[in-house]
This record gives structure tokens, C-alpha cells and sequence, in this order.
């Protein structure tokens, strides 16, 4: 009351920002007293709440007996474990393992050379511009960009045509699915992933280093073989096992690109739930899956340690890596110079290729949404505005896109920050369990999705927070907080501390330096962790489709559910529009944060 | 959560004068955790489904909630059967696209939950089984819809006590569709699935309950049709059978629009879909599309109308399906549609052409599948089927 005001002689903006800056004081002073505690704590109690309490209900219900043609119900049996070594579901492990790997090793092989050359050969306003448009890709749903493979794979696609067209073939080789089908719609979903992480590790690769090699007389093969794989090869291999373990836990590439013999894990797992109800064998093939994936990665880090352990003490060892890089050495010293030298050129060639087969998929989607056929076209046999009208005309998709697009944000700041102060606390911090809390701060990216997605459902229900977009955007939060958690980590890992100490030496506390040096230098990992769980949470499906309940939908959950009905262009408009915007927003931000960001 | 910070708020107030000893300390945290949590829990991201009205009439703000299949069925729904509904009853009612039937772990958890996603839709006959199993269920009393005398006995399922658990909706027969751009000679029987001369050219469903077991039992002579399915050993045989066709089939699929999709693009030359969708494409291409019905018998399929015991309203439901079984109302949806009606043929005015066109040579000639067989091998049948069937 106006009355009021004039008495205490504040408005009531006064009071609010006075309330705020309450706040704000009471927050600084908690956290400069427990601001250890809350770093540790924070990260520890979510994950350990939304991925450990998760997982723990899975484990039990693994053991509930489901009679045939019935539901489960509590007690105890081991028939489902018994069943994973007496069934079929072996052989999709295997498969999924098998397509895994080789998905892995595509990618980096395809992105390698698109990393350096990137990297190296233009300017740093080309290199935003390509990645933009790399990550632009992104933002094609997976669902969508697997029926853009479709169309361009079918009898009657480009591809085709072109091969049999041009004589190559007589009849149509590539199809709709199929092994090759499958791989092609992993690697385009996850070679951008691989980019930016060795892209990342090149950018920090010392160039003068490069140039001294080159001038000692290595032509450019040799250097890369000798100077820039050996010092990238941390950002490699992270950026292999990040596409590894997104590649196992798949569930629509393979299930609508793959004949029944690609089926991976998360197809069984998930058919086994929707069609047979039978969740307790989804969880033990779950569990048992985990282990397997958690037992290669534990034997990889420990080859890996051994190799670097053995390599600098072991003689034997050393001679044979030593003969190794001599062997590479004398392979690429023999491409003739001439080659050797025109590596750039290729490298701009290859760039432009690889740019335009990721930008193909979009032609066709944003093509086909012009259709005016009901079918999905390509190329379109005519332009129309139809399919635009109807999506922005349709309450369903209208609200499909703010609730992806709500949940993707508030998700990708609840992983960053879950994942950012893991790594943070396990880097500064001198923890006793350092160990073990790295196992915590991956543990949710080795769960398959589709079984984070059941073992939220009833733990959600028992909280009262199922079919709610908070329940989303914490499952999504904590699946995808690893990202996050593995780029800060490398970004705290290649801080030079020398400029923290310098700091301190000057009279900086320590939040003082956490804000003006070690922050800013982070600034790209955080920006990254942030942008790949967004991309992911946008994107992502069947975790979506068992929490979002009957009550709201995300964008990748309604297309699947339309798309049993028909293949009609108004999905490809939905998704011209989704790109648009994401585009839109990752190219302000991008602007906001000035070139910093991919430095 | 609110009392807690209620009550903290009101500690908090006793005491504001901020120092350095550790009480200090402690009230601050606890109102700054009060003050956040408050904030948290104005900028909370609840989502809530929508529930069932106060007195179970609905309203227009909260219409009953009915579903069946999208596409060209929605649309053809909301205007024979939908629409008119409202305009006769006044009954605030709002359609939507969806499979619940498909998606019952997440029915279970909302019926759990006390939610109903939708008052009353559609499920086939296993999905409709296996709801009566899970109890997730409404039962009627027979007198709340009274036409269901008229209908098809085998689809009007009701419990010992003789209450309604669900009540037929329509019949969708399955046919054989053949794409004319990339076959020369039309599939018309289901024999013709073991043809070779289709090889590399055939859609099929990739789950054992595709009737592909009660198909292959019924047409040839080595097999007793439904009593060779009743043992594990006659299965068996039936999937042996089976597997002389795997060589037949480009594309194994979930959802028919994949199977269409291949056919728009050449990709699939054949496959099993249901008559009104193969009626429907034929008639929109009959160039390109020919739907026949197999020299041996459509397969019988229905879907019947189930609500979730959860939904408030039941009584409105009821309303809606005993409308639906008028025969007008089954004749319209019929010539648009192409199902099959539910009623039975003396109550029935539906031309004998039509009649030809949804029914074939009629449902005493339909290849019946052994649902309950689906249900209690569903494990077993499942491990078979990957193991002998899927590549």
C-alpha cells in the first residue's frame, strides 16, 4: 500500500532488491565457510540419489520373478541371469559391442583428419563457422536423422540412382537397413562428438612444436605420426570411448536401421519391457551389461596405464614402441614429397566433403518439409507451406518444442554443474576416494538409457515426481552430467597452475582466483560439457518416453509416437524449425562469449 | 516442504541481527536454505496429468478422453463418431492420437499413480488380456450399456460376475498388400509368402504375435491349426515351418508405416497389413497398390474399448461405447473406416459389397489366433522366435 511505502520510506522494489542482496550475502557466507562441503557434497548426494538409488532398485528388481503372461512381482530368482547365458541375448551383446567398436574407430579415423586440418589450415572464423555447422547437425533429432539415411538409402535415393545410374552397380546396393545402414547413422550422429573432442586437444597441440619438426626435415606425415598424435592422443582416446559408450547405449539407430541381426542391447532391453512387460529381464540384461562395459573399461585403463608404465621404465617395451614410431616414421617418410606436401589440399578437400555429406541429411529433411506430397520425398516433386501451417498450427507440437527445449536447458545446467564440481573436487581438493568418485562421475554414462529410463519411472512414482518435467530434466541432468564431468576435468588437468599461484602470490583469495583465472580458462570446457548436454537432452528419447508420463511430450517422443502412424513431412518441418532455433541460439551464444569459446 | 519452511522462516525471524559466532552461522544457513528452497519451489518444473474431475461428469474444461489410432483414423473418428456424439449427447469429449495398448508399464505406473492418461481407448486382444491381468481395468455393469447383446459374443470379454471388462470397437482383418511397381504377380494367398519368386521382397511383423504361427498352422494340412499350437512341440513345428520364408523377407518391422514407407520407396514389394489400411491404399493408388483377400481367409484381429479403473469418468465412458454400438453409428464408421463392424449381421444394414470388403468371405471363415497361447508361452515363444525366425 502506497501508505506503507511512505512509512518505511522503501518501495517495493526496494525491499525485493534488498532481499536479494540478503540473499546473496547470506550465500556468499555460507559458501565461504562450507563452500568445500557444498562442491564435494552437491554432486555426490544427486548422483548418488538419481544414479546409484537407480541403479540399486534395478539390481533388486533383476531378481523379481515375472511369470509367463503375467506382471512381475517381489521375491527372488535367478531365471532371468540364467536366461542371458542360455538365450539369445549373448549375441546381442556381442553385436552390440561389435558396432560399437567399429562405429568408434570410423569416427575417429574421419575425424581426425577433419580436426587438423580444421585445426591448422583456416582461419579461426572458419573453424566457428564449420563447427556451427557440425554441431548445427546436432540438433537433427536422431529419430529424424535416421529416416533422412532412409530416404537417401532407399531403392529409388540419390545414391542409388547415382550407382546404377553411372553403371558402378545394376541394382540398388545400399538399403534402408542393414550393417552399413547402421554404421552410417551412428557415425553421423556421433562423429561430431569425436570432432570437438580431438579438436579440443589439437587446438592445444603447441604449433611452434609442429613447425620445429617440419623444419628438422619431417614432412607433414611424419610430424602428425611423431609431434601431434603423440600429444593429442589423451583427447583421442577420450574421444573414442565417448563414442563408444554413446554407440552401445543406442536404441533408434539400430532399431530402425538395423535388420534384427544389428539389434543391439537397448533394442532387447527395450522390447522386453514394452511388449513382453518383462521388466526383470531387462534389468538383468541391464546390469549384466554394465558389467561388461564397466569390465572393458576398467581393462582398457589398465592396458592403457600399463602401456605408459611399461613404456617409460621397460626397456624391452620401449624398443618395441620405439621400433613402432620408427616404422610409422619410415611408412610416411616414404610418400613422396610432392604427396606429402599436398596434404593440405586434400585436408580442404576432404573438409568440404565431409561438410557436405553432414549437411546432406539436412537438405533432405528441410527439402522434404517443403513437400506437398503426404509422403516423405526427396527431392520434393513441389514446393508447399502445408506441413509448416499444420506444426505451427498444432498445440501438440507447439508444446513439444518449449518442453524440449525447457527441459534441454535446465538439464545441461544441472549436468554441467553436477559435473563441473565433480571434477573440480576431484582435481583440487586431494580427496581419499578420488578413485571412486571418478567411477561415480562416469557410472551414469555406462547405464543404458532405456534402463535409466524404467528404474526413474517407479523410483519417480514412489517420489511423486513421475510424468513431471522436473522429473526429466533430472534423469537428464544426471545421465548426461559425465560429459560434462570428463571436460572439465581435462580442462582443469591442462591449467597451468603457475597462474593460479601467481595469483595468490598477488593477494587473490581463493574465490577471487577460481572467478578471474581458473573459471575464464575453463570457460570452453564448461561451454562444451554444457552444449553436448543439451544437444543430448534434446535429442533424446526413450528416457523421455518413460518419464514424460501421458502428460506432456518432448519433441523426439512425439515424432516416434506419429511416426508409427505414417512418415508424413510435417516431422521434417517440425525439425527445420528445431534447427533454426537451436541454431539461432548456440550462434548468439557463441557471439556473446566472443572467440574465447573454441579457443 | 512448505510447513518446513514456514516453520524455518518464522525461526529465522526471531533472530536477524547477523554475527560472527557459529548460532549465528547456523540460523543464516538455515534461512538462506529456506529462502532458496522457497525460490526452488516457486520456479518448480511440475508437470501434473490430467485427472479425473471432482464429481465424474466431465467438463469442458476436463472432457472425457478418448484414443485410438492416429492418422487417417483420427480424422475419419472425430467425424463419424466423435463429433456427433457431442452434438446428440452434449458430453464434453476430446479425442487424441495414441497406443496405450502398446505402452502398459506406463499405463500400470499412472493407473498406480491414480492418473488417467485417457478415460477410454482402444487395445487389441492381447494388450486387452494383459490389462485384465494387471487389473488396470474399469468393469461395467452390463445394464450401463445395453447394446452390448449385440454384439459379437467373442468380443464382449466379461468377468465370473458377469460385469463388462471391455467391449468391441471394430474388427481390423489382416490382408496381403502387394506394391505393384516392384512385384508383377500380386500376393492373394498366404501360401505365396513361402513363394521364392518374392525373395528379398516381403515386410514382416518382426514379433511372434504377428499371426505369422497361427497363419502358418491353419493353411497347410500337416498342421491342426489351433491344437497344434497348444503344445511347445507343435510350435516347433509350426516355427520350422515358418522359417522356409526368412529368405522372402527385406524388412522386419515394428509399425506398418515402416512397412508403407518401404513400399512408397520401392523397397518392399509385399507384406501383411490391416484391410482398412490395404483398402485405404488401394484406393488412393490403385495403379501401385493391390489388397487382396488370401484365398485361405483374412486373419481376425479386433480392438475393443477398455477403461482405466483410474478414470472418474466411467459412467460418461460407458455412455460413449453404448453409443458407438448404435447401427448407424457402426455402418458410418464401417463404409469410412473399413473395419469391420462388431454387431452381429441381423442388426446390421451394411451392403453385401461391403460387407465382402471388410469381412472377406465372412468371420466363420477368418483364421482365428490362439491369443491366450501368446500370453502364457510369451517368454518361450519370444526366445524361439529371435532364435529361429529373426536373422
Amino acid at each position: 500500500m502506497a501508505s506503507d511505502d511512505i512509512v518505511s520510506g522503501q518501495t517495493r522494489a526496494d525491499r525485493a532488491v534488498n532481499g536479494l542482496r540478503t540473499v546473496r550475502d547470506q550465500l556468499s557466507a555460507v559458501i565461504s565457510v562450507h563452500g568445500r562441503r557444498i562442491v564435494v557434497g552437491y554432486p555426490i548426494i544427486l548422483l548418488v540419489l538419481f544414479a546409484v538409488v537407480p541403479a540399486g532398485i534395478m539390481l533388486v528388481t533383476s531378481f523379481y520373478p515375472k511369470p509367463s503372461g503375467e506382471y512381475y512381482s517381489v521375491g527372488f530368482t535367478l531365471t532371468h541371469y540364467q536366461r542371458i547365458f542360455e538365450g539369445q541375448a549373448l549375441g546381442y551383446i556381442s553385436t552390440t559391442l561389435l558396432i560399437a567398436a567399429i562405429t568408434a574407430v570410423v569416427c575417429l579415423l574421419l575425424a581426425f583428419p577433419m580436426a587438423y586440418g580444421l585445426n591448422r589450415f583456416y582461419s579461426r572464423e572458419f573453424q566457428r563457422n564449420y563447427l556451427l555447422i557440425i554441431i548445427a547437425t546436432m540438433w537433427l533429432t536422431v529419430i529424424i536423422r535416421t529416416y533422412a539415411i532412409q530416404i537417401l538409402y532407399s531403392a529409388e535415393g540419390i545414391f542409388n540412382r547415382f550407382l546404377v545410374g553411372t553403371g558402378v552397380v545394376s541394382e540398388p546396393v545400399l538399403g534402408t537397413t542393414g550393417l552399413f545402414t547402421v554404421i552410417t547413422g551412428m557415425v553421423y550422429g556421433f562423429l561430431p562428438f569425436a570432432l570437438l573432442t580431438i579438436y579440443a586437444s589439437i587446438n592445444e597441440v603447441d604449433s611452434s612444436v609442429e613447425e620445429a619438426s617440419l623444419n628438422l626435415g619431417a614432412n607433414r606425415l611424419q610430424t602428425i605420426w611423431r609431434v601431434i598424435i603423440p600429444q593429442a592422443s589423451q583427447g583421442v582416446l577420450l574421444a573414442g570411448g565417448l563414442v563408444f559408450i554413446l554407440a552401445s547405449g543406442s536404441y533408434v539407430v539400430p532399431r530402425l536401421l538395423g535388420d534384427p541381426d544389428q539389434w543391439t542391447v537397448p533394442v532387447l532391453i527395450t522390447q522386453q519391457i514394452s511388449d513382453q512387460l518383462n521388466v526383470p529381464f531387462a534389468a538383468a540384461l541391464s546390469i549384466m551389461f554394465v558389467v561388461i562395459i564397466d569390465g572393458l573399461f576398467l581393462a582398457g585403463y589398465w592396458l592403457y596405464k600399463r602401456l605408459v608404465s611399461v613404456s617409460t621404465t621397460d626397456p624391452d617395451t620401449q624398443s618395441t614402441w620405439s621400433k613402432i614410431e620408427t616404422i610409422g616414421t619410415d611408412v610416411f617418410g616414404a610418400v613422396p614429397d610432392k604427396l606429402a606436401d599436398r596434404l593440405p589440399v586434400f585436408l580442404r578437400v576432404y573438409l568440404w566433403v565431409m561438410l557436405a555429406l553432414f549437411i546432406l541429411p539436412l537438405i533432405v529433411v528441410i527439402s522434404v518439409s517443403f513437400s506437398p506430397s503426404s509422403f516423405m520425398r526427396f527431392p520434393p516433386s513441389g514446393l508447399s507451406l502445408q506441413w509448416y501451417q499444420s506444426v505451427l498450427l498444432s498445440p501438440s507440437w507447439l508444446s513439444a518444442i518449449g518442453n524440449s527445449l525447457l527441459i534441454a536447458t535446465f538439464a545441461s545446467i544441472l549436468a554441467t554443474s553436477i559435473g563441473a564440481s565433480l571434477s573440480y573436487a576431484i582435481d583440487r581438493f586431494e580427496l581419499r576416494f578420488n578413485s571412486q568418485l571418478s567411477l561415480l562421475g562416469v557410472l551414469p554414462l555406462v547405464i543404458p538409457p532405456v534402463i535409466v529410463g524404467v528404474a526413474h519411472m517407479s523410483y519417480f512414482l514412489q517420489l511423486g515426481i513421475w510424468g513431471t518435467r522436473t522429473g526429466v530434466v533430472l534423469a537428464h541432468g544426471v545421465v548426461f552430467s559425465p560429459f560434462a564431468f570428463a571436460l572439465v576435468r581435462r580442462g582443469l588437468l591442462n591449467i597451468d597452475r603457475h597462474l593460479e599461484e601467481a595469483a595468490a602470490t598477488l593477494g587473490a583469495n581463493q574465490r577471487q582466483i577460481t572467478r578471474t583465472i581458473t573459471l575464464p580458462l575453463l570457460a570452453s570446457s564448461l561451454f562444451s560439457g554444457a552444449l553436448f548436454s543439451f544437444v543430448l537432452s534434446l535429442n533424446e528419447y526413450i528416457i523421455a518416453f518413460f518419464l514424460t508420463g501421458f502428460g506432456f511430450n518432448t519433441v523426439p517422443v512425439e515424432i516416434f509416437a506419429s511416426l508409427r502412424y505414417n512418415y508424413s513431412p510435417d516431422i521434417a518441418a517440425i525439425s527445420t524449425l528445431y534447427i533454426i532455433l537451436t541454431t539461432v541460439v548456440v550462434y548468439v551464444l557463441d557471439r556473446r562469449f566472443t572467440l574465447s569459446l573454441w579457443d | 516442504m512448505s510447513s518446513q519452511n514456514e516453520n524455518s522462516k518464522n525461526k529465522t525471524r526471531q533472530n536477524t541481527a547477523p554475527d560472527s559466532n557459529n548460532k549465528q552461522l547456523v540460523h543464516s544457513r538455515r534461512r538462506v536454505l529456506s529462502t532458496v528452497a522457497a525460490g526452488v519451489g516457486t520456479a518448480a518444473l511440475a508437470g501434473c496429468l490430467g485427472g479425473g474431475g471432482e464429481n465424474g461428469e466431465p467438463t469442458a474444461s476436463s472432457p472425457l478422453r478418448v484414443e485410438f489410432f492416429g492418422g487417417i483414423f483420427k480424422e475419419i473418428l472425430d467425424e463419424e463418431l466423435v463429433d456427433p456424439f457431442h452434438e446428440e449427447t452434449g458430453i464434453p469429449i476430446e479425442s487424441e492420437a495414441g497406443l496405450s495398448q502398446y505402452e502398459l508399464t506406463r499405463l500400470n505406473s499412472a493407473v498406480q499413480a491414480g492418473e488417467a492418461p485417457v478415460d477410454l481407448f482402444v487395445a487389441q486382444p492381447r494388450a486387452r488380456m494383459r490389462g485384465q491381468d494387471m487389473e488396470l481395468w474399469h468393469t461395467h455393469d452390463p445394464s450401463a450399456i445395453p447394446s452390448y447383446e449385440d454384439v459379437l459374443p467373442e468380443l464382449r470379454p466379461e468377468t465370473d460376475d458377469g460385469e463388462l471388462i471391455a467391449v468391441g470397437a471394430f474388427g481390423v482383418y489382416e490382408s496381403l498388400v502387394t506394391n505393384l511397381d516392384a512385384i508383377d504377380e500380386p500376393l492373394t494367398s498366404w501360401h505365396a509368402l513361402w513363394d521364392d519368386q518374392y525373395e528379398d521382397q516381403l515386410a514382416m511383423q518382426d514379433s511372434f504375435d504377428s499371426h505369422l504361427l497361427d497363419i502358418t498352422a491353419h493353411i497347410f494340412d500337416e498342421f491342426d491349426g489351433r491344437e497344434t499350437l497348444e503344445t511347445e512341440s507343435g510350435i516347433m513345428d509350426v516355427l520350422e515351418k515358418i522359417q522356409e520364408i526368412r529368405s522372402q523377407v527385406t524388412m522386419w518391422f515394428d509399425a506398418e508405416a515402416e512397412a508403407q514407407e518401404g513400399m512408397e520407396t520401392n523397397d518392399v514389394g509385399g507384406a501383411k497389413f490391416f484391410n482398412d489400411v490395404g483398402v485405404v491404399m488401394e484406393n488412393e493408388d490403385e495403379d501401385k497398390y493391390y489388397n487382396a483377400v488370401p484365398e485361405e481367409g483374412l486373419v481376425e484381429n479386433h480392438a475393443a474399448w477398455v477403461i482405466p479403473r483410474s478414470s472418474s469418468y466411467t459412467d460418461a465412458a460407458a455412455e460413449f461405447i453404448e453409443y458407438t454400438l448404435q447401427p448407424d453409428v457402426q455402418k458410418r464408421i464401417t463404409e469410412n473406416l473399413f473395419t469391420a463392424p462388431v454387431l452381429q449381421n441381423d442388426v446390421l444394414d451394411i451392403s453385401d459389397e461391403l460387407y465382402s470388403a471388410v469381412h472377406g468371405p465372412g468371420p466363420d471363415e477368418a483364421i482365428r489366433p490362439n491369443y491366450q497361447m501368446y500370453i502364457d508361452r510369451e517368454e518361450w515363444l519370444d526366445e524361439q522366435w529371435r532364435d529361429m525366425i529373426l536373422p
